[in-house]
């Protein structure tokens, strides 16, 4: 290959670069230089020129596609929410001074207590296990754990009509704190339109449930979410793990719906 | 303690309006490249308030006088890999092998020159549905080149930011993605009669490696 073949070959491979303006002073001179001598390579840059003049007032039409009114209206109260503090939040912003005093009083005074990772409930989520009790009635599958589990199970019933329970099982979730350790559980499923959401029940007793702080590491993480619960909200695995206490279990509900749908239809659940 | 507590309070309400200010005016900016991703207009609402919201609580972790545009453009590819497209994977494949035999077949047959006698009528032919259409058949990292370089005007850096790869690697997919958004548009117009079938310019045929690569090569070569 001749040294003309070569940068005949080097332009084109990177006239892209060239038009971007992505190349440095002296790159950029070669590249002129080649221009100005070669014929061919011109009308390989002019046919590229033409195709990016002609194609940027079709792009410019992408730009005038904005979010429609309803649904900036939606992103404000959605924003407003955010911006309100939880009750805990408040709480623990006052009480941020005597924290430490108290972290001991507790340690002293208070039995250890053993974490949950929400990466048990994305693990549950995923298995394809079949439901033991098939039922879309929630009073169905309450009786149905009743005489399994020595904790209160209750089906959440949700106010979207196109959530449908589909049935449950028992199964087992680990906690960890320094040694693991192994619960019963209620697995609850249902379905919305072509999304799965399941739910995992199980006693709370001495259960941490993941603090809002543990998950403020960074944009693809979760935390505390203004809720009519005292939710805990985190991203596993690109599932969502919306978890909450209630009547002495915890609950965790683990969909790949976004985030506000899922907090939305937490807090409709009853 | 009392000016502690009301202290974090202003500063929140600071941080608030500085999110107003910043992040918001780009929120169709982010509507529009979440349309391209996800090609459904509610789940593009739902993309962008997602983006918005995690960019509001992560609002602290930005930081001023940086690219917020690129910032907020990459936590929402973020959420979009994570969530959306892991749904879609088998699909991905599927298009990356069409994307792969089209490629080849191009870049063989250099079919994306066209005559200057010809461009006049080819350019008039092309309608802003054939450059949507054109640019939604491409997967989805080719699409996401072309969207952050030709129409929000990003740098190779800005856009290696945002999806996360090298430069080397937003070169190759933006070479061989206009190279496709063009040889799509071709297509359409050969089928319209406009334009005869692609014709050969006799372009060598192109492997975009990495211009570290070509400027070693060069001063080898001096």
């Amino acid at each position: 290959m001749t040294l003309t073949q070569l940068e005949c070959g080097d332009f084109r491979q990177f006239a892209d670069c060239y038009l971007d303006a992505e190349f440095d002073a002296r790159d950029r001179a070669a590249f002129d230089a080649h221009l100005a001598a070669c014929a061919d390579c011109r009308a390989h840059l002019d046919n590229q020129i033409a195709f990016r003049q002609a194609l940027r007032p079709h792009f410019q039409v992408f730009q005038r596609e904005g979010l429609s009114f309803e649904a900036r209206a939606r992103l404000r109260r959605a924003l407003a929410d955010a911006e309100r503090p939880s009750l805990m939040g408040l709480w623990a912003r006052r009480l941020a001074l005597p924290v430490p005093v108290v972290a001991v009083a507790v340690l002293l005074l208070i039995p250890p207590t053993v974490g949950f990772a929400p990466r048990e409930a994305v693990l549950r989520h995923q298995e394809a296990s079949p439901v033991e009790v098939p039922s879309a009635q929630a009073d169905e599958i309450d009786a149905w754990f009743k005489d399994k589990v020595r904790f209160e199970v209750s089906a959440p019933r949700f106010r979207d009509p196109r959530v449908q329970l589909l049935g449950g099982r028992l199964t087992h979730v680990h906690t960890r704190a320094g040694q693991d350790e192994t619960r019963q559980a209620a697995y609850l499923v249902y379905a919305i339109g072509r999304h799965k959401l399941s739910v995992l029940v199980f006693d709370g007793t001495g259960v941490d449930l993941p603090d809002a702080s543990d998950a403020d590491e960074g944009p693809a993480s979760g935390g505390q979410r203004p809720s009519r619960r005292d939710l805990v909200l985190q991203n596993q695995d690109a599932f969502n793990v919306a978890m909450f206490r209630s009547g002495g279990s915890i609950y965790t509900v683990t969909s790949d719906l976004p985030e506000p749908k899922l907090v939305a239809l937490v807090d409709s659940a009853f | 303690m009392l000016g502690q507590l009301f202290g974090r309070k202003s500063e929140k309400k600071t941080s608030h309006a500085e999110f107003e200010r910043i992040a918001m005016p780009h929120a169709d900016a982010l509507y529009g490249a979440a349309l391209r991703m996800t090609r459904d207009v509610t789940s593009a609402e739902d993309l962008v308030q997602e983006t918005l919201l995690r960019a509001y609580r992560f609002w602290h972790k930005f930081e001023p006088g940086t690219n917020v545009k690129a910032w907020l453009f990459r936590i929402q590819t973020n959420i979009y890999i994570n969530r959306y497209r892991k749904q879609q994977t088998e699909q991905q494949v599927i298009d990356d092998i069409q994307a792969e035999d089209l490629l080849n077949r191009y870049a063989a047959e250099e079919s994306t020159f066209i005559p200057p006698d010809t461009r006049e009528s080819f350019f008039k032919s092309v309608l802003s549905d054939d450059v949507m259409k054109a640019l939604d058949a491409l997967p989805f990292d080719f699409r996401m080149a072309v969207l952050l370089a030709d129409l929000h005007e990003f740098s190779y850096k800005e856009i290696a930011e945002v999806l996360d790869c090298p430069v080397g690697t937003v070169m190759s997919r933006l070479h061989r993605a206009r190279k496709l958004l063009q040889a799509e548009l071709l297509e359409y117009a050969a089928a319209r009669g406009i334009v005869a079938n692609a014709t050969a310019a006799g372009d060598a045929p192109e492997n975009v490696a990495s211009l570290d690569a070509f400027r070693r090569r060069k001063v080898a070569g001096a």
